[in-house]
C-alpha cells in the first residue's frame, strides 16, 4: 500500500459511502436538536426566584409580627417582675440556707 | 445565555441549514474514519452541528474562514470522543484487529475492499491525536500548513505524528497481509 509522501498528497477513497436518508436524519435530528434549544421551556429560574421571593416575604412577615422568643437566661431575668425576681431571689436564699447544692462539686467530681 | 428571539431565529436558521447540508457528509466521513462504530460518527457529527450552530451568530469570518472553524469544532469533538470512548484492550493486537476488520467489512456503509478495511481497523489503534492527522492526511491530503493553523501545533510535531502513525499502520498492515495471505 502506498502512503503519500510530505510533498504529494493526493486524496484517497476511505470506503464509505453515506446513505442520503441517513444524512437528512442526522441533519432532522439537529434541527431538533437546535429547536429545543430555541423553545423558551420551563423557566426554572424564574421559578426558582418566585419560590425565594415567597419564602422570603413570608420569613419576613413572620419575625415581624413575632417578635424575636425570649430564650436566654438574661432576657428571661429582665422578663420577670420585681415580685416574681424577689420570690426567686428568697428561693435562692433559702436553698443556700438548706445547703442544697453542697456536695455539687463531688457530682461533677464523678465524670 | 445566549437567548433567541422568533425574528433571529427565522434569519439565521435557514442559512445554517443549508450550510450544514453542504458541510455534514464532510464531518461525518471524518468522524466515521476516527470511531470504530458507525452510531458514534453519527451522534458526534450532529453534536458538531449543534455547537456549530449555537456560535453561529457570534461567528465572523468569510467562506473559508467558516469552514476551517468548523473542521476545529469536528476535530476537537471527535478526538473527545475517540478518547471517552477507548476501550481497554485485553485480547490480541491481531484478534482486535481481525475483529475491527470485520467490523467495517461487513459495516453498511462501507464499500471498500478487505485491505481497506484492514487499514480503517489498523487505524483505529492509533493513540486519537494520531489517528485524527493520520486520516486528514492519508484521505484527505491536507497540508500540514492547514492542519498546524487549525490544531496551533507546528508542522514539525505534526510531521513527526503523521510518520509514527504511517510506521504502526505499516507495521499492522504488513501482518494484517500476512493472515489473510495465510488464509
Amino acid at each position: 500500500m502506498m502512503f503519500p509522501t510530505d510533498d504529494t498528497p493526493t486524496k484517497r477513497d476511505d470506503g464509505f459511502r453515506f446513505d442520503p436518508d441517513a444524512v437528512e436524519r442526522g441533519m432532522d435530528a439537529v434541527g431538533r436538536a437546535v429547536q429545543v434549544q430555541e423553545s423558551p421551556g420551563v423557566p426554572w429560574r424564574a421559578i426558582a426566584a418566585a419560590i425565594m421571593l415567597v419564602v422570603g416575604l413570608g420569613l419576613f412577615i413572620q419575625l415581624w409580627q413575632n417578635p424575636k422568643p425570649c430564650i436566654s437566661w438574661a432576657c428571661q431575668l429582665e422578663e420577670l417582675s420585681d415580685e416574681e425576681l424577689d420570690g426567686m431571689l428568697d428561693l435562692l436564699n433559702e436553698d443556700e440556707a438548706t445547703d442544697l447544692w453542697a456536695d455539687d462539686d463531688g457530682w461533677t467530681g464523678h465524670f | 445565555m445566549r437567548t433567541i428571539t422568533a425574528n433571529e431565529s427565522s434569519s439565521s436558521i435557514p442559512d445554517f441549514t443549508e450550510w450544514m447540508r453542504e458541510h455534514y457528509v464532510l464531518v461525518l466521513s471524518q468522524s466515521r474514519r476516527m470511531l470504530v462504530v458507525r452510531e458514534d460518527a453519527e451522534d458526534v457529527t450532529q453534536a458538531v452541528f449543534v455547537k456549530a450552530w449555537k456560535a453561529w451568530d457570534g461567528f465572523q469570518g468569510n467562506e473559508v474562514q467558516r469552514r476551517a472553524w468548523l473542521l476545529r469544532i469536528a476535530r476537537n469533538a471527535v478526538v473527545d470522543a475517540a478518547r471517552k470512548r477507548k476501550i481497554r484492550r485485553m485480547a490480541s493486537i491481531d484478534l482486535v484487529l481481525e475483529e475491527r476488520t470485520e467490523s467495517v467489512f461487513s459495516a453498511d456503509d462501507f464499500q471498500g475492499d478487505r485491505i481497506l478495511a484492514s487499514l480503517h481497523a489498523a487505524v483505529s489503534t492509533l493513540p486519537p491525536k494520531q489517528r485524527w492527522v493520520f486520516q486528514a492526511r492519508y484521505f484527505d491530503a491536507r497540508s500540514y500548513a492547514e492542519l498546524s493553523e487549525e490544531t496551533g501545533t507546528s508542522e514539525g510535531a505534526l510531521k513527526a505524528s503523521y510518520h509514527h502513525a504511517r510506521k504502526k499502520v505499516e507495521s499492522l498492515l504488513r501482518e494484517d497481509a500476512e493472515l489473510i495471505f495465510q488464509a
